[in-house]
């Protein structure tokens, strides 16, 4: 769906106060122009609780493309939680589109790692997430949850 | 309370002294900040209750758009992208 510079300037505002709200330290968000027409914005957020060995973080990338009539629709996206207290990640991608889809026949994939930089795959296989706020909700949800993040139960697409 | 990372519903009904469903309608009211784990369970942050208790909860207000003019960033830079494999639909027909 597409949305015009100032309800992009809002939604990220909103992304980066629901996120201080639950505790975290964020800094204040821009919303980038690049070179290439689009723009996009990068959130890094420290989340509250144990900093041994470093603060678990969440980060949300956005880069939307503009449609031709002033308005934007988001191309890609990364959001990515790195969760160092707990040695463990957990990520929802969408880029590099048609690599992915040549290669893989998907365009959304996820990350996945119990114990942090030994991924037992690459890519799983991912569902669209629809807005920052789908994407953050089910970080946090696997923050929150001292369980495994059940990478066995994801499907691997190498 | 502050060595415990997060709270359910029932202990902010208890520090608060109202009842829990109370606590619900202030989560699905989004005057508490609280993190949905499934369709019945909450957890709320504690750095999160205190911001609500101290009123220091924010609004939100919109970005600064840049007036620069960036280098396209790269999402997932530095990730491998993905060998050439079984595309998923022929995998799912074999």
């Amino acid at each position: 769906m597409s949305q015009s510079l100032a309800q992009i300037a809002s939604y990220v505002g909103g992304l980066t106060v629901y996120l201080r709200n639950l505790g975290a330290e964020v800094p204040e968000p821009v919303l980038d122009r690049y070179d290439s027409g689009e723009i996009g914005f990068a959130i890094t957020a420290q989340l509250p609780g144990s900093n041994d060995p470093k603060p678990a973080l969440i980060t949300a990338q956005e880069i939307w493309q503009p449609t031709g009539t002033g308005r934007f629709e988001r191309s890609e996206y990364g959001y990515d939680l790195i969760d160092y207290p707990a040695n463990r990640r957990r990520a929802f991608h969408m880029h590099d589109v048609s690599e992915y889809l040549s290669r893989l026949g998907v365009t959304a994939h996820e990350h996945c790692e119990e114990v942090l930089g030994k991924p037992t795959c690459d890519h799983y296989l991912g569902l669209p997430v629809f807005t920052g706020y789908d994407g953050l909700n089910a970080l946090l949800a696997a923050w929150s949850d001292p369980g495994p993040l059940g990478c066995a139960g994801l499907r691997c697409v190498r | 309370m502050q060595d415990k990372p997060f709270l359910s519903p029932n202990e902010i009904a208890s520090e608060l002294a109202v009842s829990a469903s109370t606590v619900l309608r202030l989560i699905h009211e989004q005057r508490l900040p609280a993190i949905r784990v499934s369709e019945r369970i909450y957890r709320i942050p504690v750095a999160a209750f205190e911001k609500y208790k101290a009123g220091a909860l924010e609004s939100p207000s919109p970005a600064r758009v840049s007036a620069e003019v960036k280098k396209r960033p790269r999402i997932g830079a530095g990730e491998r992208l993905p060998e050439a494999a079984e595309p998923i639909a022929r995998v799912r027909s074999a």
